[in-house]
């Protein structure tokens, strides 16, 4: 790095006392004043100034990062899905879950069909199979039954139904509103329950319906025991919701139904559930190692090199313009205005009366000079008519812009014949 | 402070390891290398507070000329200064290298060299310099602006001075200073000579023959040390563009070269730059080079906008002269501006001094009025001839009132008025 840019071979001169500097080049203001050195601050002064500026930005970062932090060490979200044993709110099962613990049930809630194998192996017991999205296959929940002594299907779909009761079949949902559903049947649970309130999917087939209703293709129940016994469809799903476990005889039925051996395995398929051959492949495992580190840097390097181009070398310069006007501005808007106003005879009356003054002045004529002796000189010098000068220079009175167009271009054209006669 | 781009070469050379180890701890490494080569580089940089500054201006320089401003750089520090600086000129004092690269010894000192082409005229500042000081290894810098005054003054660049030569020459033929022996024009008397053959015999001055027994002419030549006071409207009219100008600077042009003219003439000139206050004033009485102190006194002018206030005027021009005077009013002859403010006065101003009227006409105007192909343009041909029949109406009333109008374009306006002063001084009217 030489200082180039210095036009003149920049002569390193001794330095003399600071304020009394060697002759200046020739025509140069001899340099009365002061060396000039520093900005009066320092270094503490600059950032004090800095963080001063940016204090706004700067709290708004920590802020934001102090959220980001909070958000990541929280830990996971509340459980918020539909009866699920572990939620509270009014759409959770969390109260009839605590009941049956209370009540010296063992409730093991799982999420995925592995858990689910490994806990039925391990202890036995009834099997709760909750699949409100239908991830599972009727091959995946064929085994259960063999391992699982008692199976309750909540609100099950076509493929669970399919393996696990296969006299079962859907009937629709049950309009919500109307009174309580009686048991009606010979099972000890619902007998024990009463009734139920309203609501959930209705099934029909089986060896025994409980909680009956009448619908156009016959009898429809939101509680059915399949053909073998082993299983129950339980279509009511809301007995065992928080909202509603306390209404009619819904916590009876729940607690009967779910309570009947000492040991509950409270299945929620999830996503993970769906077979591994149906799963998306993960993009990103097909890339090497590398490529997402050195993108994250390559950004960062991209952000650095804003601050390298963006940094000015000292603040702008303004530059005071002085007021400029085009001159021509006025006569713009004065036809501008006569157009506008459609003052078409005011504008021909300005045509009319500098083409009279330039003929008047062309053909020496005084300056008290009339309009009738301009037209007659003006006949006496070009070869038109009287009548079609007095008519061009005195009468005509172009009632619209065509008219005016053509007005004007003759006017002048009269202008240029007399001019160069 | 201030990153390289050296530094971002770096940065960017931490992918190759990254590359070999895509791993956290890379990037860790490689951020806490690259904080240490900025420390290390500012901490070894020469702090830029301890560079002494020094500018060196020229008193002036003429429009359309280049100029070197000078600025003189000391290291006070222990280290060698390698530095970025900057000289903070406003944008139209055209430097060309106002970005510089140094490198200075401890205890050294640099002369800078700007050049400056300026492309308007006035007062153009300067308001810092701002100097970035790099370390050793070229990766960050440290950064200061320091406040660095310093002004040149612009002068008008008196374009019309070639038209000087020919208009001086019609003077001497005046003043009958000429190779070729005229009688000369003018109504003063001069001197008496003995007659030479090719001499106007109505020029015989017989009593003085019969006194001398050989024939004696009388010679004449113009009146000298007249007075010439030139006004130059600075008002909202003088704003103006006109073809490249602004009315202002045709002004000045016109101005100068008169002044100039009107000085070589033997006479007394006097300036004054008015709108509702005096601008600039510059007395005959004065010593020193009348065109110096005239184009120092222009340089720093501009158009005010506001409405000039001509009822001053007179006490004005009286109180630079009190004698009688060509008193030139450089000014618009726009209808409204003229009629409310310069006609008033201008019948106080004839009664005790010869006037000049001179101002600039909008050639465009002119090609407006003969475009007439459609309704647009025959409008605007209507409004343009309404506007130079106002334009004459004014020029016809002050020319009533018994002052001289010039209305001429802008480069053309110069010459007029200096012919015009000719005609006048030929005609003994001053």
């Amino acid at each position: 790095m030489t200082p180039a840019g210095t036009t003149a071979a920049p002569a390193a001169v001794p330095a003399g006392r600071p304020g009394s500097p060697t002759a200046g080049a020739a025509g140069h203001e001899s340099a009365d004043r002061p060396e000039t050195v520093g900005d009066g601050g320092s270094v503490w002064s600059t950032l004090r100034n800095r963080l001063r500026r940016w204090s706004f930005w700067l709290i708004l970062l920590v802020l934001l990062c102090g959220v980001v932090a909070l958000e990541l060490l929280r830990g996971p979200a509340a459980d918020r899905a539909d009866l699920s044993p572990g939620n509270a709110a009014p759409n959770g099962a969390k109260a009839v879950a605590e009941v049956l613990r209370q009540q010296g049930v063992q409730v093991v809630a799982t999420d995925s069909l592995q858990e689910t194998r490994d806990q039925l192996h391990a202890a036995g017991g009834t099997l709760l199979i909750h699949d409100p999205n239908g991830y599972l296959s009727a091959e995946q929940l064929e085994p259960l039954k063999a391992q699982a002594g008692r199976i309750v299907l909540l609100e099950p779909g076509f493929e669970a139904l399919r393996a696990l009761a296969p006299g079962v079949r859907a009937a629709g949902v049950i309009p919500a509103d109307g009174g309580n559903l009686p048991a009606d049947c010979r099972q000890p649970g619902p007998t024990t329950a009463g009734e139920i309130t309203r609501g959930g999917f209705s099934y029909r087939g089986g060896s025994d319906m409980c909680f009956a209703v009448d619908t156009a293709a016959g009898d429809a129940a939101p509680y059915v025991l399949s053909d073998d016994g082993a299983t129950v469809v339980l279509g009511a799903g809301h007995v065992l919701s928080n909202e509603a476990i306390v209404q009619a005889g819904n916590a009876a039925l729940a607690l009967n139904t779910l309570g009947a051996t000492d040991r509950l395995v409270w299945y929620r398929a999830g996503p993970q559930d769906v077979p591994v051959a149906d799963a998306p492949v993960n993009p990103m495992s097909l890339l090497p190692e590398w490529v997402l580190p050195v993108s994250l840097w390559l950004m960062a390097v991209g952000v650095v090199a804003m601050f390298w181009r963006g940094r000015r070398l000292g603040p702008l310069v303004s530059e005071p313009l002085p007021v400029l006007v085009r001159s021509a501005e006025t006569i713009e808007g004065r036809a501008r205005l006569y157009q506008n106003a459609k003052a078409v005879n005011h504008a021909a009356d300005n045509l009319r009366a500098a083409t009279m003054t330039r003929l008047a002045a062309q053909l020496r004529l005084p300056a008290g000079a009339s309009s009738a002796d301009v037209v007659n000189a003006v006949a006496r010098n070009s070869g038109r008519s009287r009548a079609e000068l007095e008519r061009l220079l005195r009468h005509e009175e172009p009632g619209t812009e065509a008219r005016l167009v053509a007005w004007a271009q003759e006017l002048q054209q009269l202008e240029k014949e007399v001019t160069h006669r | 402070m201030a990153i390289t781009g050296r530094f971002v070469l770096l940065a960017l050379a931490g992918i190759l390891p990254l590359l070999l180890f895509p791993r956290p701890a890379t990037v860790l490494v490689w951020c806490l290398l690259l904080a240490v080569a900025v420390t290390v580089d500012l901490a070894l940089a020469v702090s830029p507070r301890r560079v002494g500054l020094q500018r060196r201006l020229p008193a002036n320089v003429r429009l359309g000329e280049s100029v070197t401003a000078q600025l003189l750089l000391a290291n006070h520090g222990r280290r060698q200064l390698r530095a970025v600086l900057r000289d903070g000129w406003q944008p139209s004092a055209g430097a060309v290298n106002p970005d510089q690269r140094v490198r200075i010894s401890p205890g050294e000192r640099r002369l800078l060299q700007v050049q400056l082409t300026p492309l308007r005229r006035g007062d153009l500042l300067a308001h810092h310099v701002a100097i970035r000081s790099l370390g050793p290894l070229g990766v960050a810098a440290r950064q200061i602006t320091i406040s660095l005054p310093g002004r040149l003054r612009v002068l008008p660049p008196f374009h019309s001075k070639r038209h000087l030569p020919s208009k001086l020459r019609k003077l001497r033929e005046l003043d009958g200073r000429v190779a070729v022996q005229i009688r000369g024009a003018g109504t003063e008397f001069d001197s008496l000579r003995d007659y030479v053959r090719g001499d106007d015999v109505r020029s015989i001055d017989w009593r003085a023959t019969a006194r001398r027994q050989a024939v004696v002419v009388r010679t004449w030549r113009p009146e000298r040390d007249r007075r010439v006071v030139i006004v130059l409207d600075t008002s909202r009219t003088s704003a103006a563009r006109i073809e490249d100008e602004p009315r202002l600077d045709t002004g000045i042009e016109a101005s100068l070269l008169l002044a100039v003219l009107a000085e070589r003439g033997g006479d007394r000139v006097d300036f004054l730059a008015f709108d509702r206050r005096p601008r600039a004033k510059v007395a005959s009485a004065a010593k020193g080079n009348l065109l110096n102190q005239l184009v120092n006194a222009m340089a720093p002018l501009d158009p005010e906008l506001i409405e000039a206030d001509w009822s001053q005027i007179p006490a004005e021009i009286h109180a630079l002269s009190s004698h009688r005077s060509l008193v030139v009013l450089l000014t618009a002859l726009d209808s409204g501006a003229a009629e409310e403010g310069l006609l008033p006065v201008l019948a106080q101003l004839t009664a005790k001094h010869t006037v000049v009227v001179a101002s600039v006409n909008d050639p465009h105007v002119d090609r407006l009025r003969t475009v007439r192909d459609t309704a647009d343009d025959t409008f605007r041909a209507a409004a343009a001839e309404r506007a130079m029949l106002e334009r004459a109406a004014v020029a016809a009333q002050i020319r009533q009132l018994g002052a001289e109008v010039v209305d001429a374009p802008p480069h053309e306006l110069p010459p007029q008025l200096a012919d015009m002063y000719i005609r006048l001084k030929a005609a003994g009217r001053l």
